[in-house]
């Protein structure tokens, strides 16, 4: 439903095709104060064409605050960035002819029609009457909202609000997007129609700044930058991250009883840290201290009712949560 | 660009239509208002009631009270029973003022001696008191002078004595017909003008930070003046429908004439509403909330219009200092102007001072705004 739509004009596409060389986004020293808290500290990255940058980290860490300063919505503190080539700080205005720009809460009119937000938006980008009329017509049927056009946007679903805020985010074919949780209150399905146009995008050369919560997402970005507190603490691609994030060796272990055991097992020397994961623990132990038997041992010296121990590979999950760990944790 | 504004413009028509709520506090509320209060100042005044208790039963203190009630301002009972009684008119709410006539009133006055006349007031209700206080002290003084002209009796004046008088000390009362709402309705449209078109400026801006739409607006290339221009415009529009609803109602309904310039009134109508608009949005510039709109327009700014401009009080009584913030006010202009307007009847000769003075004061206002919007959210 998403693909096979040509999302840009043949123009553009034949210049933006270029990937991956010059950088679209550069992020240098970017800090956000808010009063006495630091809710964006000292970044340093940047996003080079047709990337999909996936912006991943706790709630509170600074994802929407350090978006929000590159889309020019809020000043920065510190430190600056240019988007698209131009200085956030300085050339505000330049830098929002060539985003898009999805916020975290819906932020469309509720009280105008979907046709009415387009038409609106449409038009305030300066599209003109003939170009605004294909488009329109254009993002209607990318976002699957034909049949709703004539329906207030505060009485869409969910799902089709977040396909509204896309559409109205793309229509005039900026060539750098920001997406700020597009997926949240999205179903499964409605979440790969999502991804199937952000990656057919990518490919034609728009670059991506996105943020998620869901690990599944994150796997399809071409980069990972992971904040935690306002820090950069990670900036790779996937493979990489679930390669190296993790220091330690992780073990799933399955207990007979998980009633107030992960403390006891967090207490058992060499363990770092444990999570849950589905009906079972996650064990990071420190790396060369264990192997799968020998810390089944141990559990069961202790007391506990072992019924399995297994050494598994870390995945993106395990190196989120690893990640977001406060940092003397991370060390011990 | 004119296809950005036509776009915000496009939008606000959409929104206002779609809230019924708005429009009946832009259209409907101000002439209602109107409606009310411009029949409250007419009425309170005309049904005072006057009780007499005359001790002297002649001729002449009968002929005063026949004068008295012929005026028409005044609804004349006579009482009977014991005099001691008198004051319980008044107590009952029975009668506004009682008038006691002495028992040497006739002899009095043949000799060509002033008269006393005593009027007891119902001073709880004290403007109401003091307006048949002086439609008393009106008759009494037209009634003095009939007498001095020897209209009424010749033989006071062939009998050689000096005129004689009732005395009356009455205020300076200018309005010949003692029509008190063709000095307020006029001005009472003035400010309705002025707080709906104002409360609803002030929520223009603030409403959408509240609701999150300034974010997406934010990001899209539109400059702050476009989208200014676009919030205001419909209401420079609503604004003219409220002055020709206003105008209607009060001319046909409330009989009170316009003497001057239909075209300089909706002119200088144009150049008040500059200013309303201009101070809705500088507050919604300044507010962070739709409330904190309300509450600023509200206390900060219309309650210290409607008591400093000359609405109620006039500003010649007031202290100095207080007097300098209140020649300052922009709806004093307006008042001035209206006032004029409707019941001298100014031309532009007169009034191009305070045109001035709207004009400078709307431009400073309204550019103000537009500097202090920010295309941010912090
Ligand atoms: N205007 C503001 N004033 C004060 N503090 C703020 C402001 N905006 C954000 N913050 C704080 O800054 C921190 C970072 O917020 P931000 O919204 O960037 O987090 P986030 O990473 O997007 O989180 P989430 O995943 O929940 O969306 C939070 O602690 C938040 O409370
Ligand atoms: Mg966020």
């Amino acid at each position: 439903m998403f693909l096979n739509v040509g999302l840009l004009n043949n123009k553009r596409t034949i210049t933006l095709n270029r990937n991956g060389t010059e950088p679209v986004i550069v992020v240098d020293g970017l800090t956000k104060v808010f009063g006495r808290f630091t809710a964006v500290d000292h970044l340093h990255f940047s996003v080079p064409r047709g990337e999909i940058f996936g912006f991943l980290g706790p709630n509170g860490a600074g994802k929407s605050t350090t978006i929000r300063m590159l889309c020019g919505l809020l000043s920065s503190t510190e430190g600056t960035a240019t988007v698209g080539g131009y200085d956030i700080n300085r050339d505000p205005e330049r830098v929002r002819q060539n985003i898009g720009y999805m916020s975290q809460k819906f932020s469309l009119y509720k009280d105008l029609t979907v046709s009415e937000n387009i038409a609106f938006f449409g038009g305030v980008y300066g599209l003109a009457r003939t170009r605004l009329r294909e488009r329109a017509a254009a993002v209607v049927r990318l976002a699957g909202l034909t049949g709703l056009e004539k329906r207030l946007a505060g009485t869409l679903s969910g799902a089709h609000q977040q396909r509204l805020a896309l559409g109205c985010a793309i229509l005039h074919e900026p060539p750098i997007l920001f997406l700020d949780e597009p997926t949240s209150g999205v179903d499964p399905i409605s979440r790969r129609l999502f991804w199937d146009l952000i990656q057919d995008m990518a490919s034609r050369g728009v670059t991506v700044l996105v943020t998620t919560h869901f690990m599944d997402e994150a796997e399809f970005c071409g980069r990972i930058g992971f904040i935690s507190g306002g820090r950069l603490v990670a900036l790779d691609t996937p493979s990489a991250l679930k390669r190296d994030a993790v220091r330690e060796e992780l073990y799933e272990v399955s207990l007979a009883d998980m009633q107030g055991s992960r403390e006891r097992v967090e207490s058992v020397p060499g363990v770092v840290a444990t999570s849950y994961f589905g009906r079972n623990l996650h064990v990071f132990c420190r790396p060369g201290t264990f192997t799968a038997e020998s810390l089944q041992q141990a559990l069961v010296r202790d007391g506990m009712g072992v019924q399995s121990v297994e050494s598994v590979s870390v995945s993106l999950e395990d190196a989120f949560i690893r990640l977001a760990a406060p940092a003397g944790k991370a060390a011990a | 660009m004119m296809s950005r504004l036509q776009s915000v413009l496009t939008k606000e028509w959409i929104q206002i239509r779609r809230d019924p709520k708005l429009l009946g506090i832009l259209l409907i509320a101000p002439v209602l208002q109107l409606l009310v209060l411009g029949s409250a100042v007419t009425t309170d005044v005309r049904e005072v009631s006057l009780a007499v208790r005359d001790n002297d039963h002649s001729w002449h203190s009968r002929e005063m009270v026949r004068a008295i009630s012929s005026s028409g301002y005044l609804q004349t009972t006579m009482l009977a029973g014991p005099g001691a009684c008198d004051a319980e008119a008044l107590i009952s709410g029975r009668a506004g003022l009682v008038l006691v006539i002495p028992a040497d009133f006739s002899r009095t006055l043949l000799r060509g001696l002033p008269v006393g006349v005593q009027v007891l007031v119902d001073g709880a209700d004290s403007s109401f008191a003091v307006q048949g206080l002086n439609y008393l002290q009106k008759a009494l003084r037209l009634y003095s002078e009939r007498l001095a002209r020897g209209i009424v009796d010749d033989a006071v004046r062939l009998r050689g004595f000096s005129p004689p008088t009732i005395t009356a000390q009455s205020r300076a009362w200018f309005n010949p017909a003692l029509d008190s709402h063709h000095y307020m309705v006029p001005a009472l449209m003035g400010l309705l003008l002025m707080v709906a078109t104002m409360v609803v400026t002030s929520m223009a801006l603030v409403k959408e930070r509240e609701e999150g739409t300034m974010e997406q607006v934010i990001v899209t290339p539109l400059r702050p003046s476009e989208l200014i221009a676009g919030k205001l415009l419909p209401f420079v529009v609503i604004g003219f429908v409220e002055i020709t609803l206003a105008l209607l109602v009060i001319v046909f309904l409330f009989d009170v004439p316009l003497k001057g310039s239909l075209l300089l009134l909706y002119a200088c109508s144009g150049l008040f509403l500059l200013n309303t608009l201009g101070l809705g949005l500088l507050v919604s510039t300044l507010v962070k909330t739709q409330q904190q709109a309300m509450l600023v327009a509200t206390f900060f700014i219309m309650m210290p219009f409607v008591l400093l401009s000359g609405f109620t009080f006039p500003i010649e009584n007031m202290p100095t200092p207080i007097r300098v913030v209140a020649e300052l006010i922009p709806l004093k202009f307006y008042l001035r102007i209206v006032r004029g307007l409707f019941l001298k009847g100014i031309g532009l000769a007169d009034l191009w001072r305070d045109a001035l003075a709207l004009l400078a004061w709307g431009v400073g206002l309204l550019g103000l705004a537009v500097l202090k919007f920010r295309k941010r959210l912090d």
